[in-house]
């Protein structure tokens, strides 16, 4: 028989939930805004972990400056994306399709570059946590740093959306593009700003990742199956539907695996968890959580 | 009376296929004009391409004497030209308050903002009693004000509507037109779209009449209904 910490389960599934949400986030806003799946993302994830593996491995600086250096190179890079190859592409008439596979593309080469400059061998972070047991749950300086991420990326998003300027021209643009530059949005100044704080946070989500379990070239693809089911079940574009999925997939995950040991199954299945969520979500209601915040689920 | 607007020799359309085939409009100050025609004759197409939303093969967009052809939405917006689609006219995931908020999207100073909301909400009361609810939630005549009232918060000096009266009850659609009646009164020309050709033609000064593309006819709104082989050959109208 089993013994299960169940309270164990929960926090971790805490932990996953927030790590899919940083992930999740700029994938789903970006979709709002550009209309396309954008699988660099994963390389916005894994430059973030590289990045944040000098700071702190190499040059030995700390964490917070990992964190800081996850953030602006992940930015930098989606910024790149956007206006050197998105953009372009778009007002060249590009479908759907067309972005959808130079965004296959784009993350082969950005791997690749990933590979030269840090090679392909496994990396790990060295750096020691410390850790502290609440009851009989055991929490690290990590997955509490990883917690607050998440919780002040919702906050500060959540007032964005729905008390600025800025914000509210992002959910107008995402809602309906034409209309927004009807009314004098400069949409793709809108677009520009989605595509940096969205690839950010995936940096950061990245690293987090990456000090937890360990660092390869495929971390950004790792994460970012869960991520996409994230988008699908939280209703694509939806940045309220993510936030909820993210938890919903944190706590499956973690349950699954439960159950896979109790089952005396490999939890290597654990992978399939997500990409399963995502295959009923698609079957039973595409539109996922989406409608939950008003019609057509598009409540960015 | 001067000319605000002047769309000349338009061909337009989408991709590689032209639905408007060299066709002249003009829009002077203080006038409502008219572009009737069956369904699919280009009419949503013809406005469009002076906003840039369907491609502009060839011709020229003039706007108070000044070459605008090819200016980005966004700028033109900016210059005074307001546009009301004919499908998709609000943002349904935003409230009512919020859509005018984006209406005044160019204005930067809140305060000035609040101002012309408020303004927009005298003018349309129905919009303040709705002010907190989602735009996809209103009624279709509601909704057709709200498009209305997001245009109206930067008072433009043109109004460019498409369909005013689309798939609105009688009742909602006269509720409309007066109040196009009214911005014009107050000073904004009005050109529109209207497949209603009798209630356009009724609260317009002039008319085009678009078929498959072309202007077949163009004058006066009285001279036009009062012409009972055009309204029978192109407008579905019976004498
Ligand atoms: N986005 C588009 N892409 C390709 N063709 C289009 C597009 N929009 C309209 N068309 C075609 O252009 C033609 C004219 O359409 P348009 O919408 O301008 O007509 P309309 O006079 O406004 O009709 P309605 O009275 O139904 O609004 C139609 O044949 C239509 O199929
Ligand atoms: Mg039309």
């Amino acid at each position: 028989m089993v013994v299960v910490n169940w309270l164990q389960v929960l926090f971790n599934s805490a932990v996953t939930g927030s790590l899919y949400l940083l992930a999740a986030v700029g994938l789903t806003l970006t979709y709002g805004l550009t209309r396309f799946p954008n699988f660099a993302h994963a390389e916005f994830m894994a430059l973030g972990a590289y990045a944040g593996y000098t700071i702190a491995e190499q040059l030995k600086l700390g964490f917070p400056y990992s964190f800081i250096a996850a953030f602006i190179s992940s930015a930098a890079l989606g910024a790149a994306s956007y206006l050197l190859v998105f953009r372009p592409l778009t007002h060249r008439g590009a479908t759907i399709i067309h972005l959808m596979v130079a965004s296959i593309g784009l993350d082969f080469f950005v791997r690749h570059l990933i590979k030269q400059v840090w090679g392909g061998e496994q990396l790990s972070f060295r750096m020691v946590w410390p850790y502290f047991d609440v009851g009989p749950v055991r929490i690290t300086g990590l997955w509490v740093a990883l917690i607050l991420s998440a919780i002040v990326m919702v906050g500060v998003m959540h007032i964005v959306l729905t008390r600025t300027r800025l914000g509210k021209a992002i959910r107008a643009s995402a809602n309906n593009p034409d209309l927004a530059m009807a009314s004098g949005v400069d949409v793709e100044k809108i677009a520009l700003v989605v595509w940096i704080v969205g690839a950010a946070l995936a940096g950061v989500g990245g690293l987090f990742r990456a000090a937890d379990t360990r660092l390869v070239p495929l971390i950004g693809w790792e994460i970012l199956l869960p991520a996409f089911a994230v988008v699908i079940l939280g209703g694509i574009g939806s940045f309220y539907g993510a936030l909820i999925a993210a938890y919903v997939i944190g706590l499956a995950e973690n349950f699954g695996v439960v159950f896979l040991v109790m089952f005396k199954l490999s939890t290597d299945y654990k992978f399939a968890i997500a990409f399963l969520i995502l295959i009923l979500t698609l079957i039973l209601k595409p539109s996922g959580f989406g409608r939950l915040f008003g019609e057509g689920g598009k409540v960015v | 009376m001067s000319t605000i607007l002047k769309a000349v020799d338009v061909v337009a359309g989408y991709g590689k296929l032209v639905v408007v085939h060299k066709v002249t409009v003009e829009l002077k100050k203080n006038e409502i004009v008219v572009i009737v025609g069956p369904n699919g004759s280009g009419k949503s197409t013809l406005i469009k391409s002076i906003l840039g939303f369907s491609k502009l093969f060839d011709g020229k967009i003039l706007y108070e004497n000044q070459d605008i052809t090819g200016l980005r939405t966004d700028r033109l917006i900016r210059m005074g030209i307001g546009y009301v689609p004919q499908i998709n006219n609000v943002f349904t995931n935003l409230t009512v308050e919020e859509n005018l908020e984006i209406g005044a999207y160019p204005k930067k100073d809140k305060n000035e903002v609040k101002a012309s909301i408020s303004e927009v909400y005298d003018m349309f009361p129905v919009l303040r009693q709705k002010k907190n609810e989602r735009a996809g939630n209103l009624s279709g005549g509601e909704r057709q004000i709200l498009a209305l009232g997001r245009v109206m918060v930067l008072k433009p000096k043109i109004l460019l509507f498409d369909e005013p009266t689309a798939s609105l009850s009688p009742i909602a659609a006269s509720q409309v037109l007066s109040y196009i009646r009214e911005i014009c009164d107050s000073g904004i020309s009005v050109l529109m779209a209207e497949q209603n050709a009798r209630k356009g033609l009724a609260v317009s000064d002039r008319g085009y009449i678009l078929v498959d593309g072309r202007c077949v006819k163009e004058g006066s709104s009285k001279e036009i209904l009062e012409d009972k082989e055009i309204g029978k050959l192109y407008l579905g109208l019976k004498a």
